[in-house]
């Protein structure tokens, strides 16, 4: 089995033959490797949630196409085609809180899975298992999903769309609005669920310090196309996407890593997580 | 949704967007009601032409304002066809099954058709040439009289003014929650009729909860930045009415008159 | 003689209970906010902070103890009057942007204050001008951005010049650099207008560069200080799971002790220099 999801050409063209038509993504060709964490950065209004709708089908792309497990999605792609790609694609939006309805927590959880046509006991057991993983405990199952605090609220959506045993989980800003031990929180979740689940994770973020600490690959958006793409380490460390305009600020690994005296400082590769780059600095001091 | 042009304004400068607000909604009022007088073609084709008329001096696109319109004339062609198989009078010209089109109400549903097709054009020349806070004002203006017996203007014209504010935050959230529970599978297109009611459920439930959030936000920093309705608030938008204002509203009226006698 | 603080804004004695609860969500708080001096009040969710910040900015009542404003008692009678002297910038941009654009939301509070339409003009001109807004003035709220939402609810204020700001939440939910931006527009403002600021904030960068840090659990006031002091104190940032700025974070993790180093503490220059000496 092909182990990326391909985009190729890809055209969004917004309303189109209305007189508010704009084109929303231009020529978007980009390779994301599966059981990887790709980070989508950019600018507001740069194309990064118009691209992640196309993911699962929400978007159907004007021109180009998509090639994600097997199933291919095109202009005229079937409806068939979108509710399979629905289900192999989770989608988290942002503030994902707004989407509870149901009476309880559970009951929330298990509307994905019985939508997708899972039986109400296998629904139930995948409830179970995604609320325990985001870290809800069984006494809040019966509670309403309005009467729990918003962190919890968040982790209660997450889980809804976790329940649907998606292969790749989109995301867009998990972690904003939250403060820094739920943003740990969720950010520790997506990792442990790319690990030990092999889930894909494609998240959109705003925090250049959660791609530089969580991310492998990234994506940079610019003005409707796709300006940068790679490995992170590659993408952090070129000056070049920091320009005036980016609305890109330096994650604090980087940052401090480029004010440090570099000659007779011996690495092997330059740090982004802030393990590494204590490494660095204990590896190259002197502690006498 | 998103092609719908009715309630979204486009800012301009032409003649039509820098008339009084009081007079544009008059004007639009009495075109309405024009229309609601008048039972024949010939009329409905002036009235029309005038529309035309008006568009043009908005320097909005005819082409851009149709296919803003188009959406709508579902909903009206629904109604007319109500209108068209399920009337009685008249000599029947066609039959089928329950089906029956006589005459009468062919003629009839024409004439409908045409009715709401000029009342969605004016109110949408209204609204494209007219931000929600001059509308709002507007009202306010026209309704002022009703203070003398005590009607609150002031905070019906808020009222008016903060729901037209808050009208593309909803739409928006409204379109987010749509594609969030279209992604765990809920159908709204298809399937039983009883299976998409409830479904709805999942769209109503948010809205509603995110719609009373926005409230109580919105109240607080009102009443923190010294709202209230009691006090006497000055105004940062005035509105003059001048010749211009007053021309336009005898020539709205004569035409008006002329097209009811014809 | 008669002594009076420098206290702005105090809360003294304060008790809270919402309504269908049995416990007091505050129980006897005190917080004294000294002039021209910048405090932010900090703690977990459920601590009672953002119970605290609904009572200082008068949308609810103790259920005992006072609220001071300029050394005088809030009450039914003087309310409105001293209520004049704080302005507020709410967590959620979208609902706090009253009028439909720019302008007229700038313009808001000084229509509930029948100010005269020409004199209005200029001060929303001016207000405008300060947070760099101006040109965008006919801009529809749905045009903007959270950042720059939040730059017209602070034009909205320097337009009626309070002397006490309140920043309820103002940054939690921008995106990192509006955040940075907005903290920097004002820390400058605050210069200009001599502004007292309180804000109740989970953001590091924003409790960062204030003058000192109240922390906050369980409804009770449990630590005061420099951000400088309580970032060096391990056990109540443990306690409290504090976020504290990289460079902090990264000083205890280096454990500067085991290096025969005396200072704990650094700042990010500081410690760039030690790091770059000590090779």
């Amino acid at each position: 089995m092909d182990k990326s999801i391909k985009i190729k050409h890809l055209d969004y063209v917004y309303q189109r033959n209305t007189p508010f038509e704009k084109k929303a993504l231009d020529n978007i060709s980009v390779e994301i490797p599966k059981e990887e964490i790709t980070m989508i950065i950019g600018k507001t209004g740069s194309g990064k949630s118009t691209f992640i709708k196309h993911l699962n089908g929400l978007l159907i792309p004007s021109e180009g196409s998509l090639e994600i497990s097997d199933l291919t999605v095109n202009s005229d792609v079937n409806k068939k085609v979108l509710t399979v790609l629905r289900k192999k694609v989770g989608l988290v939006f942002q503030f994902p809180e707004k989407q509870l309805f149901e009476e309880t927590v559970i009951k929330d959880v298990m509307v994905g899975p019985k939508n997708f046509g899972l039986s109400d006991s296998e629904s139930l057991s995948n409830a179970r298992e995604y609320l325990t993983k985001v870290g809800i405990g069984s006494d809040l199952y019966n509670k309403s999903p309005f009467e729990i605090s918003g962190g919890q609220m968040r982790r209660v959506a997450i889980a809804g769309v976790l329940a649907m045993n998606p292969e790749i989980l989109v995301l867009d800003e998990p972690t904003a609005g939250l403060d820094s031990i739920g943003r740990k929180m969720i950010m520790k979740l997506l990792r442990d669920l790319n690990k030990d689940n092999k889930i894909t994770i494609i998240m959109v973020t705003h925090d250049i310090n959660v791609v530089s600490e969580y991310s492998d690959n990234v994506i940079y958006f610019k003005e409707n196309k796709i300006a940068k793409y790679g490995p992170t380490r590659d993408i952090l460390y070129d000056e070049n996407i920091y320009s005036l305009n980016s609305g890109l600020i330096k994650p604090d690994v980087v940052n401090f890593f480029n004010k440090l005296d570099k000659t007779k400082l011996k690495i092997q590769n330059k740090p982004i997580t802030t393990d590494e780059l204590i490494k660095v600095i204990n590896e190259n001091i002197d502690r006498s | 949704m998103d092609k719908i042009l009715f309630g979204k304004y486009v800012p301009g400068k032409s003649f039509i967007h820098e008339l009084n607000p009081a007079c544009k909604i008059i004007i639009s009022f009495i075109l309405i009601l024009t229309t609601l007088m008048t039972h024949n073609f010939i009329q409905y084709a002036f009235l029309l032409g005038l529309l035309f008329v008006l568009i043009k001096i908005s320097k909005i696109s005819i082409k851009f304002f149709l296919s803003g319109v188009k959406p709508l004339l579902w909903i009206i062609i629904l109604t007319v066809m109500i209108q068209l198989f399920f009337s009685s009078k008249g000599q029947v010209i066609f039959s089928f099954s329950f089906i029956k089109i006589t005459d009468y109400s062919l003629f009839n549903s024409g004439l409908i058709f045409l009715r709401f097709l000029i009342i969605i054009i004016a109110s949408t020349l209204l609204t494209l040439t007219t931000n929600p806070i001059e509308i709002s004002d507007g009202i306010s203006t026209i309704l002022s009289p009703l203070k003398k017996v005590h009607f609150p203007v002031e905070t019906v014209s808020m009222m008016i003014s903060i729901s037209l504010r808050f009208v593309p935050t909803l739409s928006e959230e409204t379109k987010t929650i749509l594609e969030a529970q279209k992604s765990r599978g809920i159908d709204f297109d298809t399937g039983k009729l009883s299976k998409r009611i409830k479904n709805i459920i999942s769209l109503i439930i948010p809205l509603f909860v995110s719609a009373l959030r926005h409230a109580e936000g919105l109240a607080n920093a009102m009443e923190a930045r010294g709202y209230s309705t009691e006090i006497k608030r000055s105004h940062y938008l005035e509105y003059k009415w001048n010749l211009k204002e007053t021309i336009s509203l005898i020539f709205i009226i004569l035409i008006g008159i002329i097209i009811w006698l014809m | 003689m008669i002594i009076i603080d420098n206290n702005v804004l105090k809360l003294e004695k304060i008790f809270y209970r919402y309504p269908d609860n049995k416990k007091d969500i505050l129980k006897n708080l005190n917080i004294e906010i000294e002039n021209e001096k910048w405090i932010s009040i900090i703690g977990m969710n459920g601590s009672g902070k953002s119970t605290i910040a609904k009572i200082i900015d008068l949308l609810i009542k103790p259920d005992k103890g006072n609220v001071f404003i300029n050394h005088q008692i809030v009450d039914d009678t003087n309310f409105n009057q001293l209520r004049m002297n704080i302005g507020i910038v709410f967590q959620n941009p979208e609902d706090q942007f009253v009028g439909s654009t720019i302008e007229t939301d700038v313009a808001f509070g000084l229509e509930n204050r029948n100010i005269d339409n020409k004199i209005m003009r200029k001060m929303v001109e001016n207000a405008l001008k300060e947070v760099n807004m101006f040109d965008l003035k006919d801009s529809p709220a749905e045009s903007l951005s959270g950042g720059q939402k939040q730059r017209v609810a602070i034009a909205g204020i320097i337009a009626m010049d309070p002397k006490i700001i309140i920043l309820d939440e103002s940054t939690s939910m921008l995106d990192p650099a509006s955040k940075k931006d907005i903290i920097k527009l004002i820390k400058k403002l605050k210069e200009i207008h001599h502004w007292t600021i309180i804000s109740i904030t989970h953001d590091v960068e924003q409790y960062s560069v204030s003058d000192k840090i109240i922390v906050i659990d369980k409804g009770e006031k449990v630590y005061e200080n420099t951000p400088k002091n309580l970032f060096n104190n391990q056990e109540i940032i443990k306690k409290f799971n504090i976020e504290i700025p990289f460079s902090e974070y990264l000083s205890n993790k280096l454990e500067l002790d085991t290096f025969n180093y005396s200072e704990k503490y650094l700042d990010e220059d500081e410690m760039i220099k030690w790091i770059n000496q000590s090779k």
